[in-house]
This record gives structure tokens, sequence and C-alpha cells, in this order.
């Protein structure tokens, strides 16, 4: 293992928050979108990580034993949230039913904010730990100072 | 953990054997190549981060922090390069002021 590991999972790490926050982005701006292209309300978007074993090349798993204990983050897949839309009574919009109500995404503006801001800080720690990963590069070439 | 990969890479390249063998390999790579094979690599990152710099500028790419990590590789290995250049000039100095 070399430090570019380190910096090579921060990396993925840093991707995967990103993504995260894409689709917050995505579920705030779509909080009262009615009309989808599969129909019906929008749907509340989820990220789903995995760990990874981080080089699955058969020479490096052979040159570095340490190598298989480091795992980086993928992302595994965006999951639908599978709540019922909230049906809002509302009988002058376009998409109501013959009663009146119309499905609204289920989407909970605070929940999101805080989601926001756990991917926020994540991404922050993960810039913190690339940081200090590429500090200590730079340290332990000032022993031959 | 470092010693396990400096002793693997210096086994392959200049056949410096670790284990008490008594019959002891020929070197298969001298200084000097090792030398160059660092210098490439060292350039291949600067490379790398040149095209992330432009693929970003031209919007083929989008995550800023990997056009950041690839020029933070590439700054890191170069300070490695600068620091070898350092202690070879050093030690050629050192030489150079040998009395006759």
């Amino acid at each position: 293992m070399d430090f570019f590991d380190a910096i090579n999972t921060s990396s993925a790490a840093l991707s995967a928050q990103r993504l995260r926050m894409n689709l917050i982005s995505g579920n705030l701006a779509n909080v009262s979108t009615t009309r989808t292209a599969a129909g019906g309300p929008y749907r509340r978007k989820e990220a789903v990580f995995a760990a990874q074993p981080l080089d699955q090349s058969f020479k490096r798993i052979l040159a570095d034993r340490q190598n298989k204990h480091l795992s980086t983050v993928r992302v595994a897949g965006v999951v639908e949230d599978r709540n019922p839309p909230v049906m809002k009574y509302d009988p002058g919009h376009p998409d109501a039913d013959e009663k009146g109500y119309v499905a609204m995404p289920n989407i909970n503006v605070m929940e999101e904010m805080v989601n926001m801001i756990s991917a926020t800080r994540g991404y922050e720690a993960n810039v913190t730990a690339l940081k200090a990963a590429k500090d200590m590069a730079l340290k332990a070439l000032e022993i031959g100072r | 953990m470092q010693d396990i990969s400096i002793k693997n890479l210096f086994q392959s390249q200049a056949g410096i054997n670790f284990t008490g063998n008594q019959t002891p390999q020929p070197p298969t790579a001298s200084f000097g190549e090792m030398l160059q094979q660092s210098i490439n690599q060292v350039n291949r990152l600067q490379q790398e981060a040149d095209a992330s710099i432009n693929d970003l500028a031209a919007g083929k790419q989008t995550d800023i922090h990997q056009t950041m990590i690839a020029v933070e590789k590439a700054e890191v290995s170069f300070e490695l390069l600068m620091q070898i250049r350092n202690k070879v000039i050093a030690a050629y100095e050192s030489i150079m002021r040998t009395q006759v």
C-alpha cells in the first residue's frame, strides 16, 4: 500500500457523497412534481453505498497482503422511496382525480435538509482525510531535509 | 507495512536478496534504470494532471475533486523527485570536495 491508496479511497468517497448531494438536490427540486415519465408523482431517490476492496488485481493482492484490509466505497445503486404518495385535496389542480385529490411526492423537506447536512459533512470529512494523507506524504519527504 | 513492498521492489529490481540465501542473484536493473522508471512515473502523473485539467476546462469531466486529486498526486510525486535530486546533487558535491 502507498499513500495514493488513501487518496484514491477518499476520492471514491467524495464521488459517492457528491452523488448523494445531487440526489438530494433532485428530491428538493421535485418536492411538488406531480408528473413524471413513469407516470404519477415524483418518487424520492436515495443512494445505496457498498464497500469494495480497493484494488482487486491479483498481482497487487499477492505483493501486498495489507491491501486486503483496505476497502473503498462504491455506489451500489439508486433506489426509489417505496412510501405511497401523499394525497392532497386540491380540486383545481389539473392532475386531481375525480374526488379532487392530487398525488404529491412523499418528500419531507426537513429530512432532506438533514441529509444534505450529512452529505456536506461527509464530503468535508473526506477532504480532511485526503489532506491528512497528503500532509503525511509531504512530512515523510521532510525527513531528508 | 511499507517494508514488504520496499523489499519486493528492491528484490525485483536490483536483485538484492534479503532472505539470507547464500547465492546472490545477478542484478536485473541498474540504479540509472530505476531512476529512469521513477522519473517516467512522475512524468505520467504530471501528464494525467494536465489531461484532467483540460477535461475539466472542456467540460468532459465534471468532478472537480478528481482534477484536484490528480494535481495533488502530481505535486507529491514531483516533490519526492526533487528530494531525490537534492540528495544526488549533495552526494555529487561532497565527492567533488574530496581533497586530492
